[in-house]
């Protein structure tokens, strides 16, 4: 009992630096973050933090492969509810949008990554990313052979619909700052419509019937 | 500045585009940008006085070339639809052949925004400018879809990070575009987004 008690204390700790850990990143960077301001942040001393994780890059390690957990089990869970593979891959924007409005800092990690050319530590995010992506392209050459999907390659399809969302999201406050106010899609329920219609033009989901489309269209 | 003055000031600015684009302008540090050019640090600031003004120059230098290169686009072509996708392959070149002007745009939508004016907004402004004015002549003329020129202009950016960084990141072998491939893909979105009905 007593043992069960430790652990559980030992765990919410570990939750809590990672929590700490995640915003820290999402500011400085790897670079740039420092353990003590993530020790701080908890309210801890450096030394517990070490006791936990070991150096910063165990730490990053730590809170990107917890970043690709979340992302692959709320994809797992759009895809494997039942429904046709148009339906399931409109799923994944719900999952996406939430993802990206609950934990906004593992967007801005992600843009870190990208813009970096893709740390060593992130290695266990970007293997659930791409487990992710498989998952995703499985769907939709399932729908693609069942003929209710239109032909597209699947990961030019999920680059451009991904990545003009996690653009949109971030990249008006980069823009701001002039006169003219751009159109932003920090509205959720545009940034939505806008994922939806782009992956019914790429890939047709959304329509009943494949026959009614008289166009296949260009990958 | 004698020739020798200007060699050195670009090969300043192509270490600084390196050394922004690897680690963002908090995490680069003029030290790493001179030891990449073999000169002394005290000798960088006869250029460039402080990490700041480097950066300015990099932005200028960058988005500036960028903006060169749309304008003879502009030159060189009649119509809309022409002028669209003469933007695009300068993009895509521009893209390929100076990684850093996309690779800082990540870097700067990672980070929350204090400052109201922005240098790399006010860079950006002109080139939004140009390709706005072709959409909005194009959807004049009926050729283009009315979609929301700064949005297209997002969703472009955006898929070319996905399409060349993103791809980096998750480390599919075999699937890296070439850059013929990266100009075929984003031309054929924006015949989607663009045009297509």
């Amino acid at each position: 009992m007593q043992a069960a008690v430790i652990h559980e204390a030992h765990q919410s700790r570990r939750d809590a630096i990672l929590e700490a850990a995640e915003a820290v990143f999402a500011e400085e960077g790897y670079d740039r973050a420092r353990l003590e301001d993530v020790a701080r942040r908890v309210g801890i001393r450096r030394a517990s933090l070490l006791y936990h994780f070991r150096d910063k890059s165990s730490l990053y390690a730590a809170v990107t492969a917890s970043m690709g957990e979340d992302l692959a089990r709320r994809f797992r869970r759009a895809l494997d509810a039942g429904g046709s593979p148009g339906m399931r891959i409109e799923r994944t924007v719900d999952e996406w949008l939430d993802y990206a409005a609950e934990r906004p800092a593992l967007v801005r990690i992600m843009l870190r990554e990208l813009a970096d050319g893709a740390s060593e530590h992130a290695r266990p995010f970007a293997e659930q990313a791409l487990t992710v992506m498989n998952a995703v392209r499985h769907v939709i050459a399932e729908g693609q052979a069942a003929g209710s999907l239109r032909p597209a390659e699947g990961l030019q399809v999920l680059s451009a619909v991904l990545g003009a969302s996690t653009f949109l999201m971030r990249f008006g406050a980069v823009l701001g700052g002039i006169g003219r106010a751009p159109t932003t899609l920090a509205d959720r329920a545009e940034l939505r419509a806008f994922m939806i219609a782009m992956f019914r033009n790429f890939l047709g989901t959304g329509q009943s019937d494949p026959a009614v489309e008289s166009h296949a269209t260009a990958r | 500045m004698g020739t020798r003055g200007k060699e050195t000031r670009q090969a300043i600015l192509r270490a600084a585009e390196h050394v922004f684009a690897e680690r963002g302008y908090a995490g680069a540090r003029m030290d790493d940008v001179a030891a990449d050019v073999g000169i002394k640090r005290a000798s960088m600031v006869y250029y460039f006085r402080d990490k700041r003004s480097l950066y300015l120059a990099l932005l200028e230098d960058l988005y500036g070339e960028l903006g060169r290169r749309y304008q003879q686009v502009l030159d060189a072509t009649a119509s809309p639809v022409d002028s669209i996708f003469g933007f695009l392959d300068a993009w895509a070149r521009h893209v390929q052949e100076r990684p850093g002007s996309i690779r800082i745009l990540m870097w700067e939508s990672a980070r929350i925004r204090r400052a109201s004016a922005d240098p790399l907004a006010e860079r950006l402004r002109p080139l939004q400018g140009t390709v706005m004015g072709v959409i909005a002549a194009g959807q004049e003329q009926g050729v283009f879809r009315s979609i929301d020129p700064m949005r297209f202009i997002m969703i472009v950016t955006g898929a070319t990070a996905f399409l060349t960084l993103g791809m980096n990141v998750l480390r599919v072998e075999g699937e890296a575009l070439s850059p013929a491939e990266l100009r075929t893909e984003l031309r054929s979105l924006i015949q989607r987004i663009l045009i297509d009905r």
